[in-house]
């Protein structure tokens, strides 16, 4: 290819001009210009490696189906794999090849393809294997992929996705969708017309059309602003990408920085998609210089660009004839091959027959004929049919149908609320093309003089071509491998596209999938319509995940709960973690000393903690009872006003959900005080079972977690912090016992005060109203203050709970824990009302003495041992696993590492020592009660 | 281990917060009480005289006293006095005070069809009967008030929609 600027481009504005560097080399274009357009302008002809022989590659297409020219443009922000044929040139951008080690042009790696037979397709599951796999992954892993993550860069610009609605949705800006969306539209509907080029016209930006008289050009300025009188939305550099359940669309709109998703509802869709030129097969048909004839004529005609000068253009369609003429008009010399044999195309010279091969290797140099003959050429341009574009047709439900004469697939029934027109219906031609948007629409087409033209003819790839031939540009797959596939037992068209990823490759086989379906059925003896096609997914093109994303990304990445408190405790000193969907305070001060230092004093003396986030889920009504016994493992029915109950709720599978403490306020009314991180969740379990299995007028269910914050005050000395705030409530363990509750007051607001621990020792937690938490966490610092109180945060808290042995759901217990295995069995067998799960817990499995049970490790030596290492079976030939350790920190008060684990039929195994691995590394342990630090409990009314 | 509170946006001062965008303006309302009430709402409202049907998303609410429907059989009562007794009723509700659970946020401005476009999938021209549903990502309960919107949103997330309020409604892109 030896490309070149010249006057004329409809697209391109010749007084901004514009700069970009490409592999290092300074490439001039014009405002209009994309990058693939300027890069053919300069004469660059290698612009990216093929993904597994590292073979040169030259751009193709005009379109998303450019499968060659993947590049990684680095502007405002960096942009890997994007499209050159669809990226606009811009001043100062940064663009670089892929897959080309340094570059594209000079790539070291292009040495893989003299080793390509040893490389066919599925080579990975034959080759590599030996001595181990293992051995060569890391190299291979570096090869793959093509462009380049910048992990600090900025990456695509965030924005908020939109919801839209409209009576009509127009894909596709070609003659044929313009039509239909003025008529349409001047009939009063609510229409939008989305293109995702940057500018509408389709065929008619870059074909000449006479339609109603007028230059089609003309035509469609004056079909645009009639649209836009009469209120039709038309949005460009929209792509549709994908048809969802209930005819939902997905739009991405804005190509470059930030495209922005748009998820429109229409009434009806049309779909006029158009249709994707097709190549030929012959060998090195992947050479530089060897492209659509529709995107050379798209390059000449709108951006000013002839892409060779001595140019053979291979026909198998009339399609490629005005590109040829166009091409010598401006100065080419061009021959024409045509398939269907020569038959006189006018001036130009024309050879009958097909390409047998390229000549070049960076670039082409000349074609060799199936004849025999030579030609001495610099670009092959490939007018091989077109395909028409089914793809969205496809994901509404729609069933392809093989068109013989066209040799393509066409639409065959519509579905519900979608109807195809155009090019994309197969109508190819212009006039029949209008004829068929008129039609969908119940308007009237425009006149367009006939054009005769020979029928195209469907050229596939034959077995046993000479040479390589390429039926898979993107993701380098063969005709041969096509065949290797087949031999191997690979016949159906699905696991032809999976065994050599043929339509695996970002472009999704846009150029090739036809081909290559073909070509199979050819090997197996079959129909191509009965070899059928590959299923058709959302997206029609690479959608950035920052698109999807919106503006979920960074701090908004997932909304997170702020305390009420935060403030106070920013102002102590905490550094603030995430934890349970909560913004929470770790620790006060500097870590790890300050996390030991709060551990140990709370043990000491007593310690302050935020404990907001804990759940306040109220359950009321007359069957309030009768429904927490049901959700339940345990039986909380008779529990008296005025106390708590540690209670576990259960799956059906009687695997352990949550575990929380209820509390029953009176007859009819209870509080549920779950996990922090489970309140979601427990408010959707109850309120599902509620609607499922009760009258819903005799039980109410209410989360009012956020209306209240939880402050929690532990140890020896809590009472007498509490009895400072004078809260009206006897506090004495006669009035007050551990798991029970009571109401005071404070600053004149309702305070409930719970006798509820969560760190072994004597604890109150109080809760109050979140906007009055202020007022009491400033009395109990100050209450405190003469006691010696430290605040208590997170990872503290961590420490204190393992000593304990107090379990968290989800850490200590994981998909498989049953309540028994954490010591729980008394409800299975003295429960009488029916619960959640309890069926499940009848099972054998459920039953196995040699479950994985809840016990406390104590390692030997001072270093934690490491949470998730495993506890060896040694009895065995080879050691296998018997457990693994759930929970491990260093408990500054027994000044020694504890530890919690699930250990195969643990409960039997106290006082055993066991050898913990991790990481290649063994450690020996005892293992012991989950309580490490107080069996008999006394610490809990210590004080 | 590493200091992530520089990674969190920081709590608006709510007293003084407002955003002035393009085409809106957002600012923090005081909310005078709020409480849940589930059950029999025709009972509830025969009994505390507020209109039991509650308004829908969009509904056009009256200051200073309002109800708005959350779900079947759920009613977020917005008033100065308790429509009734916190705890259940025989008549066959449940009332639980939670006004210290939810932060409001005024809206107004040309740009209220945008913004919904961008934080709902809510159809202007059928919004439903529920008050509740998700804005920006988070649940709220959603009325009109005057020329604008209110979103009435957990105190704990409150900070979080705000963010996402000045980002989706920060100046679009140029093309």
């Amino acid at each position: 290819m030896s490309g070149q600027r010249i006057p004329g481009g409809t697209e391109i504005d010749r007084s901004r001009a514009i700069h970009f560097d490409f592999d290092g080399q300074r490439i001039a274009g014009f405002a209009g210009d994309t990058i693939a357009s300027a890069l053919i302008a300069a004469g660059v002809s290698v612009v990216g490696r093929s993904f597994k022989y590292h073979r040169p590659r030259g751009i193709w297409g005009w379109g998303p189906e450019e499968p060659n020219a993947i590049v990684d443009v680095t502007g405002d922000s960096h942009r890997p794999n994007c499209r050159a044929t669809l990226e606009p040139a811009r001043d100062g951008l940064t663009v670089r090849s892929v897959n080309g080690w340094p570059d594209a042009a000079r790539d070291r790696l292009a040495v893989i393809d003299r080793f390509a037979r040893f490389l066919p397709a599925g080579f990975y599951y034959k080759t590599f294997l030996w001595p181990n796999w293992r051995l060569f992954e890391p190299g291979i892993r570096a090869m793959a992929g093509l462009g380049r993550v910048r992990p600090g860069s900025a990456g695509f610009a965030a924005q908020a996705p939109e919801d839209a609605r409209c009576d009509l949705l127009v894909v596709g800006a070609g003659p044929a969708g313009v039509l239909a969306a003025l008529t349409a539209a001047e009939a009063g509907r609510d229409v939008v017309l989305v293109e995702q080029a940057p500018h509408a016209g389709g065929s008619l930006r870059l074909r000449q059309a006479q339609i109603d008289g007028m230059d089609g050009a003309a035509w469609l300025r004056a079909a645009l602003a009639r649209l836009a009188a009469a209120g039709a939305r038309v949005w460009l550099r929209t792509c549709a990408f994908g048809v969802y359940d209930h005819g939902l669309v997905g739009l991405a709109q804005g190509v470059g920085d930030g495209a922005r998703l748009v998820r429109l509802r229409p009434r009806q869709t049309i779909l006029a998609t158009g249709a994707i030129e097709r190549g030929l097969p012959f060998a090195n048909n992947d050479r530089p210089g060897v492209m659509s004839a529709e995107a050379a004529l798209a390059y000449l005609r709108l951006q000013g660009v002839l892409v060779g000068r001595r140019v053979a253009v291979a026909l198998a369609s009339d399609a490629g004839l005005e590109p040829a003429q166009a091409l010598a008009a401006a100065g080419a010399e061009v021959t024409l091959i045509d398939a269907r044999g020569a038959a006189g195309q006018g001036a130009l010279p024309c050879l009958s027959g097909r390409i047998a091969a390229v000549q070049g290797r960076d670039r082409v140099r000349g074609v060799t004929l199936d004849s025999g003959a030579s030609l001495a050429v610099d670009t092959v341009l490939l007018a091989g049919g077109h395909t028409p574009s089914l793809h969205l047709y496809a994901q509404a439900g729609g069933k392809p149908v093989w068109d013989d004469r066209l040799g393509a697939f066409v639409p065959g029934h519509d579905p519900e609320g979608l109807s195809v027109i155009g090019a994309a219906a197969g109508h190819l031609a212009l006039r029949a093309a209008l004829t068929s948007a008129a039609a969908a629409v119940q308007g009237t087409a425009p006149g367009v003089p006939d054009a005769p033209h020979r029928p195209s003819l469907a050229v596939w790839p034959q077995p046993g071509m000479k040479g390589r031939v390429w039926v898979d540009l993107q993701n380098d797959v063969t005709a041969k491998d096509v065949e290797l596939a087949a031999r191997e037992g690979f016949a159906s068209v699905e696991h032809l596209k999976r065994y050599t990823t043929l339509g695996m490759a970002t472009d999704q086989g846009k150029t090739s999938n036809l081909a290559g379906l073909a070509l199979l059925a050819e090997v197996t003896g079959r129909s191509i319509p009965d070899t059928g096609t590959t299923t058709f997914r959302p997206p029609f093109v690479p959608v950035p995940l920052a698109t999807l994303a919106g503006l979920r990304a960074g701090p908004l990445v997932n909304p997170l709960r702020r305390l009420a408190l935060e403030g106070e405790h920013r102002a102590a000193g905490a550094t603030l973690r995430e934890a349970g969907g909560w913004l929470r305070p770790a620790f006060y001060g500097a870590a790890p000393e300050a996390i030991q230092s709060e551990a140990l004093q709370a043990r000491l003396t007593v310690a302050l903690a935020d404990a907001s986030p804990l759940g306040k889920i109220e359950i009321f009504g007359p069957d309030a009872a009768a429904f927490l016994d049901f959700v339940h493992y345990n039986t909380v029915s008779t529990l008296s006003p005025g106390r708590c109950r540690y209670v576990f709720v259960l799956t059906e599978g009687g695997i352990l959900y949550d575990d929380g403490v209820l509390l029953r306020q009176g007859e009819e009314h209870f509080i549920l005080s779950c996990s922090s991180s489970h309140v979601a969740g427990m408010h959707a379990h109850l309120e599902a079972w509620r609607q499922d299995q009760f009258p819903q007028a005799r039980v109410m269910i209410h989360d009012t977690t956020p209306h209240w914050a939880t402050l929690t005050v532990s140890g020896p000395k809590s009472r007498a912090v509490v009895a400072a705030l004078a809260s009206g409530l006897a506090l004495d363990d006669g009035a007050l016992p551990h798991m029970a509750f009571g109401w005071g007051w404070f600053a004149g607001t309702d305070l409930r005060v719970a006798r509820v621990s969560f760190t072994g020792d004597r604890s109150y937690e109080l809760s109050i109203r979140a906007d009055r938490a202020r007022a009491l966490w400033l009395a109990l610092r100050e209450a405190g203050a003469p006691q010696d109180m430290t605040l208590l945060g997170g990872e503290a808290l961590m420490i204190l709970r393992v000593e304990k042995g107090y379990p968290i759901v989800g850490i200590d217990t994981d998909g498989a824990t049953l309540p028994m295995d954490m010591g729980m069995s008394a409800p299975l067998t003295r429960k009488r009302a029916d619960f959640i799960g309890r069926r499940s817990l009848m099972l054998d499995e459920a039953q196995r003495p040699d479950r994985p049970q809840f016990v406390g490790l104590a390692a030997e030596g001072a270093v934690p041992l490491p949470t998730g290492a495993h506890v060896l079976d040694l009895s065995g030939p080879a050691p296998r696993s018997d457990g693994f350790v759930t929970s491990s920190r260093f408990s500054p008060f027994l000044r020694r590492p504890v530890a919690l684990a699930q250990l195969r039929g643990g409960a039997g195994r106290l006082g055993e020592r066991v050898v913990v691995q991790h990481m290649g590394q063994r450690m020996g342990a005892v293992i012991v009660a989950p309580d490490q630090i107080d069996p008999e409990g006394g610490r809990l009314n210590a004080g | 281990m590493p200091d992530n509170v520089a990674a969190f946006l920081p709590i608006p001062n709510w007293t003084h917060a407002a955003l002035i965008l393009q085409g809106l303006r957002i600012s923090v309302a005081e909310l005078p009480g709020v409480w849940l009430v589930s059950g029999d709402l025709s009972a509830f409202g025969a009994q505390s005289g507020v209109d039991a049907e509650g308004l829908g998303a969009l509904g056009q609410a009256k200051t200073p006293g309002y109800a708005l429907r959350m779900a079947r059989g759920r009613l977020m009562v917005i008033g100065a006095a308790p429509p009734a007794a916190t705890g259940w009723h025989a008549a066959g509700f449940a009332v639980s005070e939670v006004s210290a659970a939810y932060r409001a946020f005024d809206i107004e401005g040309s740009d209220l069809p945008r913004l919904l476009a961008r934080a709902t999938t809510l159809d202007p021209d059928h919004p439903g009967p529920c008050a509740a549903l998700p804005f920006g990502g988070v649940p709220v309960a959603l009325c009109r008030i005057g020329e604008g919107l209110r979103l009435h949103v957990e105190a704990p997330l409150a900070p979080a929609l705000w963010h996402w309020l000045a980002a989706a409604m920060a100046p679009d892109l140029a093309p």
